[in-house]
């Protein structure tokens, strides 16, 4: 019973479930590690996967699929950066309008463009391809457990690895984090805080989009309303369960997306369905709750200096 | 000042109450009948909603009415108000699906005599309302008996015919999904006694990514076959089975057209046929209030499809063999029992 629980095939589906997460909650890292928490994963996943399935349905072409999607998200930060950054508007607000706006006007568009509603299909919808990284003639767990994925799946990987990098080994990211931590020291040294902070929100949307575009191209391939149901909400769950360091996400991402898959197989053992389904929620809260207690959340700490600095700047 | 503000907020509403009632209860003898459709959910499912629709479409053209459909795009916190805008401007008012709106139909029923109100999908016992109740199982049934028939066929691909599993993905553990479950597992049992039944539910009836991953986990347990009854989620399990190469099942709408080359066929639910008969009634002054409706497959309102691409993918013996069964539940020398 227990070999069968903990299948190959349930890491799989770990891991298929955790690539849209881990690429959305490396946009909400960014952005926090710039000291703002991105409330607008989901929206901005959503909009990408509809534009990619509406660029991919028009130019049969899944990259240029990919690259609308990832245009749509941008466009969703670079508003939502103009309204907190330039604006002063409050980040949750913001937010939270914007995950509205994507829902409703996606729901319109697909009225408007194709004249369908609840979902989107076409032939002519073209998908990322899964791709072989050469273990196909390895044989052995590993190359099963590793092997055969959605090419973002591997992309989200070694993004992992990338802005572990940016973050902590590059000047850039040192001013990134320096947006976050201390807005002032920035400043003083003649770094542009505004300038990080856009370029923190235009990061988070490429790799929004990247996940929303997974979701409706790389995954499915189609776009339904609504198609991102809360991934973008556990998403930013898993961004702050890892404190905004790249590598903690993706593992929060990864055990959350386990959470989904065990979740399934949970109803297979005869446990009532409405148990079962509450699996991926009850770690999530659990996770938060968790990383609560120890230390305050390092985004106030930011709003703090920046309201500093702006009182020096009046 | 609390106090005086909720004075005059009620004032206001009882006011308010008041003038729409009027406006609601005025009726001309002689203009068409004006029908409308409550969805709980959304049109672009392609499959229960959509088929009412059809309905109220069809019955526009032939019979003249009116109609107009109220979406509530899953928000339950739209349920009353799209109701009581329906019940103040229609003589007709379809609740698809009625199950969802129960506390919502208790309340404003008794306030719209003049207005009949049918509860599509089941029953419920409020005086004045028209029942219209699917017999899902008696479809479902035979859903079970064609899954339970290929999974053991051998020279079909995609299909091993030594795992004799089954699968379904629900969308919700709820009642009217249970009733689909029950008739799936009497149809298999009834073919084959030793097949089995394997079944998981989504938890939601609009994420079709979820529907998938459930799929790919029923095809984990051997599970050649998956029968979806789960919306927009169901459309994953469509999708599912392309991509794994095995075959799905479709439900409510014909939905063959979606995977041709994997769908092994698709039960029927005709919400369009008994809302536009329900229209015929009410057009002709037949329509009892309070009537129940029964639609099973004698009434033609539940069934396979045996569309074409069902045809080319099921062999002919299979075929007749669930015509033989739908002629034995027609007369009823097969009983199939609802989910207790």
């Amino acid at each position: 019973m227990l070999g069968n629980f903990l299948s190959l095939a349930l890491v799989r589906a770990s891991i298929r479930m955790a690539t849209p997460l881990t690429l959305a909650a490396l946009g909400g890292t960014v952005t926090m590690q710039a000291g703002i928490l991105n409330i607008a994963l989901e929206g901005m996943m959503l909009a990408a996967a509809f534009f990619a399935v509406a660029a991919s349905h028009f130019f049969a072409n899944a990259w240029l699929g990919l690259l609308a999607g990832v245009v749509a998200a941008t466009l969703i930060g670079l508003l939502y950066a103009f309204f907190v950054v330039d604006l002063k508007g409050d980040t949750f607000v913001i937010g939270i309008a914007l995950n509205i706006f994507a829902a409703g006007g996606t729901v319109y568009l697909l009225r408007s463009m194709f004249g369908v509603k609840g979902a989107f299909v076409s032939d002519r919808i073209r998908t990322l391809p899964d791709i072989s990284i050469g273990l196909a003639n390895v044989s052995g767990p590993i190359a099963e457990v590793l092997d055969g994925y959605s090419i973002l799946t591997y992309v989200s990987w070694a993004l992992v690895l990338a802005f572990s990098i940016l973050f902590y080994r590059t000047a850039f990211g040192l001013r990134l984090r320096a947006a976050g931590e201390h807005p002032v020291a920035l400043e003083t040294v003649g770094v542009s805080t505004r300038r990080m902070r856009y370029l923190a929100y235009l990061g988070s949307g490429i790799l929004c989009g990247l996940g929303g575009a997974h979701l409706s191209l790389g995954y499915l391939n189609q776009f339904a309303e609504n198609m991102v149901a809360g991934r973008g909400f556990i998403a930013l769950a898993a961004t702050i369960f890892g404190q905004g360091r790249p590598l903690p996400v993706f593992l929060a991402c990864v055990l959350f997306g386990a959470a989904d898959s065990v979740a399934i197989r949970f109803q297979s053992l005869g446990i009532p369905p409405q148990f079962a389904l509450m699996t991926p929620y009850v770690v999530t809260t659990l996770a938060l709750w968790l990383v609560s207690r120890p230390r305050a959340p390092r985004v106030k700490e930011a709003t703090a200096h920046m309201s500093t600095k702006e009182a020096d700047a009046a | 000042m609390r106090d005086r503000h909720f004075g005059k907020i009620a004032v206001l509403a009882v006011a308010m109450v008041m003038v729409l009632s009027c406006v609601g209860s005025v009726s001309f003898a002689k203009a068409p009948l004006r029908v409308a459709m409550v969805a709980a959910g959304g049109l672009g499912d392609r499959s229960f909603y959509d088929s009412g629709h059809a309905g109220l479409v069809r019955a526009q053209k032939e019979l003249g009415v009116v109609t107009k459909v109220l979406e509530c795009k899953d928000d339950p916190s739209l349920y009353y108000d799209q109701l009581l805008a329906a019940a103040q401007n229609y003589d007709l008012v379809f609740i698809v699906p009625g199950y969802q709106m129960d506390k919502e139909i208790q309340e404003l029923a008794p306030q719209f005599p003049n207005v009949t109100f049918v509860y599509i999908d089941g029953t419920i016992d409020v005086p004045g309302v028209v029942s219209v109740d699917y017999a899902e199982h008696e479809g479902s049934f035979l859903a079970g008996a064609l899954a339970a028939m290929m999974t053991t066929r051998s020279g079909i691909k995609g299909i091993d015919p030594k795992t004799k599993v089954i699968g379904m993905v629900g969308g919700m553990d709820i009642p009217v999904i249970r009733n689909f479950l029950a008739g799936y597992k009497q149809g298999a049992a009834a073919v084959d006694p030793s097949v089995k039944v394997e079944v998981l539910y989504a938890g939601t009836f609009s994420d079709p990514a979820k529907g998938k991953e459930l799929t790919f986990a029923l095809h984990d347990k051997g599970a050649d076959i998956v029968y979806q009854v789960a919306a927009k989620t169901g459309e994953g399990v469509l999708f599912a089975s392309k991509e794994a190469g095995h075959y799905a099942i479709g439900v409510d709408s014909d939905q063959c057209y979606i995977v041709p080359n994997n769908i092994v066929g698709s039960m029927m639910k005709r919400v369009d046929n008994s809302v536009y008969q329900t229209i015929k009634h009410a057009v002709e002054g037949t329509l009892k209030k309070g009537a129940v409706y029964h639609y099973g497959i004698k009434e033609n309102g539940v069934g396979l499809c045996f569309c074409e691409t069902m045809q080319k993918v099921v062999p002919k013996d299979v075929i007749e063999k669930l015509k033989s069964l739908e002629e034995q539940i027609r007369s009823g020398k097969i009983k199939v029992q609802e989910a207790s």
